[in-house]
């Protein structure tokens, strides 16, 4: 009895050890820190270790959830983070952390997230496809366009304040194209990472023609319809300002024109929402292009991606 | 005996090389390919490696569970005032274990101690109420037979009442420790400090879309588990001889 | 000796007993028979100093306070300890007087020499036969050399023959230790068979209704007239508290 309680004081101790707090200023205090990523493969794990490897770093990465991130930084679980907007945003503004870098330090204008569709789903539905993608051209167009109603919309989607929005949205740019040579340095990448393997992406160019299709969202742009009467199902991330154009379509009624019922379905992070296309109980998502690309290839998902959603808008958090 | 499981065994993993071969898809790898992983998971010795950390995790967990689970179950079985407390151990007991997983957090970050809290929390109560049920449901007559032959009331828990309820015990350790190895999993699926642990390799192959290593860390755990539940039961077995 | 003067005794709202008043002399071997559930248990653990109550019970001379070391108590249910072994049953109230080891293995020798269980004292309770298991919840009471022994029923639930064996050596034992003995037991024939007196218990509230000595020689022959006799008056005894139990509407337990 006396050594199971040294043993457990020993253990206990240890753990408070290993929790002390250090200051990161400079890129190289990085080096050994535990920094936070969303989930494995997702764009902000890609931008990490791309960053990490430009600069010589090594450190240790863990999975948090972003809304868990700013807490566990602050309890001093972890020494940075790595995360989407608006969570470096509210980390600046309501816990005056900082910035040590933002995504567009690291790969300037790279893409991020994407709207991708179930394949079969494409072939049976291609009209109610062509219509979210025109919601989300025009509600892409609304946010460039008004800026100050977009933050409105995005504090009511995020249920963060509107300074922590308007500095976080400063920081994405809102897109539609499908940036093709962007995602092929994507597959390149994670090819490289070991996290896809070459057999299963075979030629690149040829898998990139498949699995990207440029041609719906040029379609989109003059599609019109009023009475689709149908249901769509559309996969999005938890409080993810780069996928604010889904929220301004549905604000802004863009769906119910086409006569398009939405059902939402909220994931923590990519590869979640990406099992869900397995699973086949989503239609079409708007995720981040390295989860995308990772899954449709590990696991063949069969999904396609049609638009853009943003570039940029993810950033390093330090204390 | 022992072959008849070996050939159910294989049964098993040939039906499954059967279905997987069948289905052909990459959400259900053949055992073949999974067992390939699991030899190179091993092998590399990164198995090695996530187990022990897992294991370590359940072991504070686990032990901390019984420093406490232990003293106080035998008090609330024993004293009569202490009993009243048991309203608040069965108003906690339908929380499952993962409900704590955010309060975990919060309290103790991502680090050691939420996982060992985590874990404390789902072997305490089996623990806890074991105990508290082999103290109460000594026989009486038992008790009474004690202290006609003279014994104090310190004296009938040591000699009469813990010996007694000893198997109850040792069954609420078992299911404890079961509990808790279940719990460490759920417990490594969300943010860690260490990335390291079964949960932990599982929920990076999800991630990462690798099904084959996902079933090679399930089958990682489940062989553990059952070890221990094996150990457990032979030290059971052992020790206590004097039950019929 | 045993003295119980007026002894009241209520559980709860239920009178179980009342103005019990009994002798049991030194060396004396005294049968209680009673209906079932009038109170004989109740009455013994009052004795052994289990239980509380109103009046007095003398052990020897001195006024009865709690449990008493000259008091050894076998129970009417299978009360060995499960996780000790013969030995380790029988020597349990020598452990809890600190009697040293080598003393404490000499008393169980000749225990198990005095009981016939050569051969099973490293046995566990279960490994053993009912009757075997009742022999060694005796020679447990009788390890600290108790001068009062409280039997409650000891022999209820074994087969007769088992029963009119334990009997026997019970007598035996009784007449080699001369202790002082209080045997409880709703079985009249078992009774005359042991006892130097036996007693008959009112249905509850239990009172002492009358009292029978019995001056046969032993070894007691069953079928002996006297024998026969004696039985059927206090059976007659009995029999009216059974009787007025059923009139009065009782469900006996
Ligand atoms: N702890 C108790 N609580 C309530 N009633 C009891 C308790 N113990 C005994 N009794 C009651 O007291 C009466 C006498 O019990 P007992 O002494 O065991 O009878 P006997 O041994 O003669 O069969 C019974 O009616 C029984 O129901
Ligand atoms: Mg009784």
């Amino acid at each position: 009895m006396k050594k199971i309680s040294c043993l457990l004081l020993v253990i206990l101790m240890m753990g408070c050890l290993s929790q002390q707090e250090r200051g990161i200023q400079s890129i190289d205090d990085l080096n050994g820190k535990t920094i936070a990523i969303p989930g494995k493969a997702t764009v902000q794990d890609f931008l990490l270790q791309r960053f990490l490897k430009d600069n010589n770093i090594t450190a240790t990465t863990v999975i948090v959830k972003p809304p868990e991130m700013i807490q566990t930084l602050e309890s001093g679980g972890i020494d940075a983070f790595i995360a989407w907007e608006p969570y470096p945003g509210r980390a600046v503004v309501e816990g005056g952390h900082s910035l040590l870098v933002t995504s567009q330090d690291i790969w300037p204008h790279h893409p991020c997230c994407v709207v991708a569709v179930r394949e079969e789903f494409l072939a049976e539905d291609r009209d109610v496809v062509l219509a979210v993608l025109a919601c989300h051209m025009r509600a892409t167009t609304f946010i460039l366009e008004n800026p100050q109603e977009a933050v409105r919309i995005g504090v009511d989607f995020t249920g963060m304040s509107e300074e922590v929005i308007s500095q976080a949205m400063q920081t994405i740019e809102y897109v539609y194209e499908p940036n093709y040579s962007g995602i092929k340095e994507y597959l390149d990448q994670l090819l490289d990472m070991e996290y896809v393997n070459p057999s299963d992406v075979g030629e690149v160019d040829t898998f990139l023609s498949k699995f990207i299709n440029s041609q719906l969202i040029e379609e989109a742009a003059t599609y019109s319809c009023s009475n689709l009467d149908k249901t769509i199902r559309i996969g999005y991330l938890r409080a993810d300002l780069h996928q604010l154009a889904l929220f301004v379509a549905l604000d802004q009624g863009y769906f119910d024109e086409f006569g398009l019922t939405v059902e939402l379905y909220v994931f923590s992070a990519g590869p979640e929402e990406m099992d869900a296309f397995g699973s086949q109980d989503i239609d079409m998502g708007y995720l981040g292009i390295a989860p995308a690309t990772t899954k449709r290839l590990n696991l063949g998902i069969p999904i396609v991606i049609l638009a853009g959603v943003n570039n940029e808008g993810s950033a390093l958090v330090v204390s | 005996m022992r072959t008849h499981k070996v050939f159910i065994v294989l049964t098993f993993i040939a039906a499954w090389e059967v279905v997987a071969v069948l289905v052909n898809s990459r959400f259900l790898p053949s055992p073949l390919l999974v067992g390939a992983t699991f030899w190179g998971l091993l092998s590399s010795g990164a198995l090695l490696q996530h187990a022990a950390v897992s294991l370590a995790r359940v072991m504070a967990g686990f032990l901390l569970a019984i420093a406490v689970g232990l003293p106080l179950g035998v008090l609330m079985g024993w004293s009569p005032k202490m009993e009243n407390f048991s309203v608040i151990i069965e108003m906690l007991r339908p929380i499952p274990p993962l409900a704590w997983i955010p309060l975990a957090m919060l309290w103790f970050g991502i680090g050691f101690q939420s996982k060992a809290f985590i874990i404390f929390i789902g072997a305490l109560f089996p623990i806890l109420s074991n105990a508290l049920l082999g103290v109460r449901e000594t026989e009486p007559y038992l008790v009474e037979a004690g202290k006609v032959l003279g014994a104090s009331d310190s004296q009938i828990l040591q000699t009469i009442i813990l010996p007694n309820s000893f198997p109850s015990i040792l069954e609420g350790l078992r299911i404890g420790l079961g509990i808790a190895w279940m719990c460490l999993v759920a417990a490594e699926l969300t943010g860690l400090k260490t990335p390291l642990g079964l949960g932990y390799l599982i929920m990076e192959a999800r991630d990462l879309g690798r099904a084959d290593t996902v079933m090679a860390g399930m089958i990682a755990i489940g062989v553990i588990g059952y070890v221990m539940n094996i150990a457990l039961k032979w030290m059971e077995n052992r020790l206590v001889r004097w039950k019929p | 000796m045993i003295t119980l003067d007026h002894v009241d005794k209520t559980i709860g709202e239920l009178p179980v007993l009342e103005a019990v008043s009994l002798r049991v002399r030194k060396g004396q071997f005294v049968c209680l028979v009673g209906p079932s559930g009038c109170g004989k248990t109740t009455l013994l653990k009052c004795i052994a100093g289990l239980r509380t109550y109103q009046g007095e019970i003398r052990i020897d001379e001195r006024l009865s306070q709690g449990v008493n070391p000259m008091i050894g108590y076998v129970f009417q249910e299978f009360s060995l300890f499960p996780f000790l072994t013969v030995g380790g049953n029988m020597e349990f109230g020598l452990k809890i007087q600190k009697v040293p080891r080598k003393e404490r293995n000499d008393i169980v020798r000749s225990l198990i020499d005095l009981f016939l269980l050569q051969g099973f004292e490293t046995a566990y309770p279960h490994e053993l036969s009912g009757g075997m298991q009742k022999k060694v919840a005796i020679a447990r009471a009788l390890a600290t050399d108790p001068e009062i022994l409280l039997m409650d029923e000891p022999f209820v639930s074994l087969d007769a023959q088992t029963r009119n064996m334990l009997q026997k050596e019970l007598l035996r034992i009784w007449q080699k230790t001369h202790k002082t003995i209080l045997f409880v037991t709703h079985n009249v024939d078992e009774a005359v068979f042991l006892a130097d007196k036996v007693m008959v218990l009112t249905r509850r509230p239990a009172t002492i209704k009358s009292e029978f000595p019995i001056d046969l020689e032993r070894e007691r022959d069953r079928t002996s007239s006297e024998f026969v006799s004696v039985r059927k008056e206090i059976l007659r005894e009995l029999e009216e508290e059974y009787v007025e139990q059923v009139d009065k509407g009782y469900k006996g337990i």
